[in-house]
């Protein structure tokens, strides 16, 4: 049995590698992930790194918002052991229908909108926030226009 | 608040900024943060927000005037009008829209349309990292998956050349919409009559 397991980890540990992640627009250079090609294992340091998504006993949790993994599920989520466990990025992607795409040329791994996020706009028809540099570079943000009408216009040089 | 949706960021948008010397906020959205967000899918678009940051009225075409009507077709006035009757009553303009006609509207939120975007993402970042030849394939599949973003096509296009890597351009996509409009006009509530001395 412990052969085995030894011989399993060996085999992912070789296959780790410095891999670049991007979720929720945030772009995170992880030096070691290992990648499938329909699964991303990065260490529970790292995920909390490159989504803010924390491993607790509820589950995955961003905030106060968690994600349950169930015993039967936890294969498909978490291997290894200690400090070398490994979660799997795409099957958290999966569960919340987040799509996940892959470039192995460039070792990258981009995750997609979150659809229950952008499907809260309906609900609440409140405007989605965001922060963006202007054009001399200051950091500026929706939310600092409440009190204000806004028309909010995008454009481009093409 | 105007925002540029540049893949190429200040560089490309930039100069075009310089030229307005605006005093009102504009912002540079390399990533299509924006686009994503609410759902556009075309430039111009416009959105009204309340003091509240509720939204009045989603994505519609908004020019400032009709340099290029001969080629979309739609009057900016009737847009401008209303904008300017709701900065000036608010929630009592007829142009905010009701909550059912709001929801109807904020629906583009499919698995396949964010699948598309994940695409056209990972097409930004592999631009963004030097890697244009790369993103061309990404590209692609956003435009496949989502044939009616116009925001896909034209910013990709400016990292390659069109009809070599995409086999079209933009007179040939417009050509294709044979009838179709490029932008969806406005649906706007019909304006009360501001002739002072109506004929009848």
């Amino acid at each position: 049995m412990r052969a085995i397991a030894l011989i399993t980890f060996t085999a992912a540990a070789l296959s780790a590698a410095p891999t670049t992640v991007i979720y929720d627009g945030v772009t995170s250079n992880l030096s070691e992930a290992v990648s499938e090609p329909a699964n991303l294992w990065v260490t529970l340091p790292d995920l909390t790194r490159a989504t803010r998504f924390v491993l607790k006993p509820q589950g995955a949790c961003l905030d106060e918002f968690c994600v349950p993994i169930p015993k039967s599920r936890s294969a498909a989520f978490l291997r290894g052991e200690g400090t070398q466990k490994l979660f799997n990025l795409a099957e958290l992607a999966r569960t919340l229908k987040q799509p996940a795409i892959h470039d192995d040329a460039n070792s990258v791994w981009l995750f997609g909108s979150r659809p229950e996020s952008l499907l809260e706009v309906a609900n609440t028809l409140e405007a989605p926030d965001f922060t963006l540099p202007d054009w001399k570079g200051a950091s500026r943000s929706l939310h600092e226009f409440r009190g204000k009408r806004v028309l909010l216009v995008t454009w481009a040089s093409w | 608040m105007s925002v540029a949706e540049d893949i190429g960021g200040i560089k490309d948008a930039g100069p075009w900024i310089e030229k307005a010397s605006p005093e009102y906020t504009v912002l540079v959205d390399e990533k299509h943060t924006v686009a994503t967000l609410y759902g556009m899918v075309n430039v111009p678009t416009g959105v009204w927000i309340d003091e509240r940051g509720k939204i009045v009225r989603p994505n519609e075409v908004a020019f400032i005037d009709n340099r290029y009507k001969a080629m979309h077709g739609i009057d900016a006035q009737p847009y401008l009008i209303g904008l300017l009757d709701w900065l000036d009553k608010g929630d009592k303009s007829i142009y905010a829209m009701g909550a059912d006609q709001l929801r109807e509207r904020l629906n583009q939120f499919t698995p396949q349309n964010l699948l598309a975007d994940a695409n056209f993402k990972m097409g930004q970042y592999l631009v963004s990292a030097g890697h244009a030849r790369d993103a061309i394939a990404y590209f692609k599949a956003a435009q496949t998956l989502r044939p009616d973003d116009w925001n896909y096509k034209r910013n990709a296009w400016l990292f390659a050349d069109p009809d070599k890597d995409y086999g079209t351009n933009f007179g040939k996509e417009v050509k294709a919409l044979n009838g179709k409009p490029y932008y969806p006009a406005p649906d706007l509530p019909k304006a009360p009559s501001s002739n002072p001395h109506p004929q009848e």
